[in-house]
């Protein structure tokens, strides 16, 4: 197969025994190396496209005016129009109308590659035909003849599938979102199903438009299979358990879990693995999708997203326990961060030498918000107890 | 780059030349056929070929006749059109109007070996348009398990068709014409298609009969239940591939493709006789013109390959490869005794008038008016509305003349 290409590409060549395409190639190439070395001399910087279309043009005048063939400068005049209006697009259209996450996706996945493939295709269709080479046979898998063609054709709609799903995916989530009332979570793990659905689909239509056959599926199938036991086991298993997470629900984007003692939000539920983001210092983790099902997982959002959080403290014994009890409680009412239902409940831990131990529990409405609102219930209770000239015990040994 | 590539050119390609070939086919075979198959083909000419230049290397590229115009003009703008466009001999002449193609000239001991009738389709003045390589004549195809022997007669193939065989025309010029031959109308048809603009001479009573008995015989096959009359060629041979026609005319450049469906079954006869004698069977020249981009030594070895075709050893091997046409060297003699469609092609050809349709130097676009006149007269004539008389008057008042 790659022979045939080879031998295919190697025929091309035969253009340049030709003086027409040859003086058209030397013209072209002195544009494109002018305009290259013109990008620092410039008082406006220039995009590379911007300088070399004019100089193209000018070296295609000649040619035209001894009425010489000029059509392989012109298409590369073409080409360089093309892509400053893709620039244009990107520039004036797109990027101040879409979120720069979305923006920068959308160019480098999407707009790019198609622009870079639409000119090798044109490229392609210059030197030989495209519906010829889409016939060329690379020969027959599971029994189905497979072509040039069919091959390309079925890698660039499964990568426009999975790079361009993102938009519709995330529409139709909306929609369903608003039309059944879905919360975020459920509404950013509906939009990740509809995608892998429409991946799925794709991935059928790929192996149908290929031709195979059943029996070359099951063939497929059985290979796979054996491939599971062996190398690709951990891939699989952590592919199958993100769907399962998603299917079940137990872990949607927006969750907050705990993972090794500190509250990480998740972020993207992805088919390997899945991200979470960590306040504490700003970290994102990625976790194998099948940890969620061999280790335990702690949830703060599984029922409902309220947090219930506490802090400790010692006393000297000296203070009355009733006292000290309503003096918490009452601080913790009064915090704006903490919920009056259920109601803040200071409790007596323990009798200690000298010392009594408290602890005061109090719910959050948003569970990464916990540490933050302990910290400053710590910090009123040693304002109110300075006031009340109440002192701390350290716990002795 | 354009350095490298001048070098490139310079030191390792004068080994290793190619030459472009644009292989030009209806929009029917283009989607049947590929690049492969076609290289098939041209591989006995090659290996011919290659003992005089072993490195020389053909990229064959197949276009439709509708696309070749646009697709020669922006492909030689570029300086990357081809060195040989094989394509029919009317497309050649309208090629060469419209400057796509060069003129070419033929050495005399070859002018005077190849067929006089086929090289008068592409003479220019001062050369020719290209050079006739094969004739294509047009035949009857029929299933062998549905229909043991060919009809030989008009009243034959009505006579099959009323036992229960299923015939296909097509209301294409080219599909239709041969029957006016067996009926006597051809040469009337043709002096109303070669009448000169502005000719107020009114059409000869007995060409107004001839015209008018091939019409009724028209009318007369359509009111037969297993008659079926197409709108193109297409139709009909995608009818016999799948079965549902027993016998049709077809051209003997789609005889690959049908016995790559029916294989064996596939039997090949000339077209019927009638009481006017032979059918006016229509030949397809085809020849190879000469693109303008070709560098001097691209030039000379395109020409060289070409004048390799017509030689008469070359051009018996072509009759007999997968390519089943008949040769244009007088000095070729079909081997007829070792291929009975080949026998079927070269009687065919031997029914081909110089009154013959294609044979009247009509352009391409003249071919197109013609194909929707005779669609738009015959379509009612066919499904039972009007009658003769009036189809007859309405040909000869709608056939343009030039």
């Amino acid at each position: 197969m790659i022979d045939m290409l080879f031998d295919q590409a190697l025929g091309w060549l035969g253009y340049l025994q030709r003086p027409v395409v040859l003086e058209q190639l030397l013209l072209a190439s002195l544009a494109l190396v002018v305009a290259g070395s013109l990008r620092r001399r410039l008082p406006v910087p220039l995009p590379f496209a911007v300088r070399a279309l004019p100089l193209l043009l000018l070296m295609a005048l000649p040619l035209q005016l001894l009425g010489r063939p000029n059509g392989l400068v012109l298409l590369l005049a073409q080409v360089s129009l093309a892509r400053i209006g893709l620039g244009l697009l990107e520039r004036f259209v797109l990027e101040p109308r879409l979120p720069v996450d979305v923006f920068q996706h959308l160019r480098s996945r999407l707009l790019r590659p198609v622009f870079l493939l639409l000119v090798v295709l044109g490229l392609l269709n210059a030197v030989d035909t495209l519906s010829d080479l889409a016939t060329v046979p690379l020969g027959v898998w599971f029994g189905s003849p497979v072509t040039l063609g069919t091959l390309s054709q079925v890698v660039v709609v499964l990568y426009l599938l999975v790079v361009g799903s993102v938009v519709p995916a995330a529409g139709l989530s909306w929609l369903s979102g608003r039309s059944l009332g879905l919360n975020k979570g459920s509404r950013r793990a509906l939009e990740l199903v509809l995608r892998y659905t429409m991946v799925s689909i794709g991935i059928l239509w790929a192996l149908y438009h290929l031709g195979f056959n059943r029996n070359g599926l099951l063939a497929v199938a059985g290979g796979l299979s054996v491939g599971l036991g062996f190398g690709v086991k951990e891939i699989f298993s952590n592919f199958i358990s993100g769907l399962w997470l998603l299917f079940e629900g137990s872990v949607r984007p927006g969750e907050v879990l705990i993972i090794d003692g500190q509250p990480c939000e998740v972020r993207q539920l992805g088919l390997r693995a899945t991200t979470l983001w960590r306040g504490s210092d700003n970290a994102e983790l990625m976790i194998p999708n099948q940890s969620f099902f061999t280790s335990t997982t702690t949830s703060f959002t599984r029922s409902d997203r309220t947090r219930r959080c506490s802090l400790m403290l010692q006393v000297a014994d000296r203070h009355g326990p009733r006292q000290i009890m309503e003096m918490l409680e009452a601080v913790a009412r009064e915090h704006a961060g903490v919920l009056a239902e259920p109601p803040p409940k200071a409790s007596l831990q323990d009798y200690g030498p000298g010392t009594f131990s408290y602890q005061l529990s109090f719910s959050v409405a948003d569970p990464l918000k916990g540490g933050g609102v302990t910290s400053a219930l710590r910090l009123e209770i040693c304002e109110t107890f300075a006031e009340q000239g109440i002192t701390f015990q350290q716990p002795v040994a | 780059m354009a350095l490298g590539l001048t070098l490139l050119a310079g030191c390792g390609l004068q080994r290793h030349s190619s030459l472009f070939l644009y292989e030009v086919v209806s929009s029917e075979a283009l989607s049947v056929v590929n690049r492969a198959e076609l290289a098939k083909l041209w591989a006995p000419l090659l290996n011919s070929y290659s003992q005089i230049d072993p490195g020389m290397k053909l990229e064959i590229m197949m276009f439709s006749e509708e696309r070749i115009t646009e697709e020669l003009r922006r492909r030689q703008a570029r300086g990357l059109g081809p060195d040989l466009i094989v394509i029919s001999g009317v497309m050649a002449n309208d090629l060469y109007a419209k400057g796509l193609v060069r003129r070419v000239t033929l050495p005399p001991y070859l002018e005077q070996a190849l067929e006089p009738e086929v090289l008068g389709r592409v003479r220019v003045p001062g050369g020719y348009s290209a050079l006739p390589v094969a004739r294509a004549p047009e035949v009857s195809c029929f299933n062998r398990a549905r229909m043991p022997r060919p009809p030989e007669t008009l009243a034959e193939l009505l006579s099959q068709a009323a036992a229960g065989r299923h015939v296909g025309l097509s209301l294409s010029p080219l599909g239709i014409w041969w029957s006016s031959g067996s009926l006597g109308a051809d040469e009337a048809l043709a002096r109303l298609l070669t009448r000169r603009p502005g000719d107020t001479t009114p059409v000869a009573e007995a060409d107004r009969r001839a015209i008018e008995g091939w019409l009724r015989w028209l009318h007369h096959a359509a009111m037969q239940n297993r008659v079926n009359f197409f709108n193109d060629a297409q139709d009909v041979n995608e009818g016999f591939l799948a079965g549902h026609l027993d016998w049709i005319p077809c051209s003997s450049l789609s005889l690959k493709r049908l016995r790559d469906g029916l294989g064996d079954r596939l039997g090949v006869a000339p077209l019927p006789t009638g009481p006017g004698g032979p059918p006016s069977t229509a030949s397809q020249v085809r020849v190879v013109a000469f693109g303008l981009n070709s560098s001097p030594l691209q030039r000379r070895k395109a020409m060289d390959l070409v004048l390799l075709s017509l030689n008469p050893l070359v051009q018996r091997a072509l009759s007999l490869s997968d390519a089943e046409v008949v040769p244009v060297n007088r000095y070729a003699p079909p081997p007829v005794a070792s291929s009975a469609t080949l026998k079927a092609l070269v009687r065919s050809q031997s029914y081909v008038k110089s009154d013959a349709l294609q044979s009247l130097a009509l352009s391409s676009s003249d071919m197109r008016r013609i194909s929707l006149v005779i669609e738009r007269v015959l379509t009612p004539l066919v499904v039972g509305l009007g009658s003769t008389r009036q189809a007859t008057e309405q040909l000869i008042e709608e056939l343009p003349p030039r």
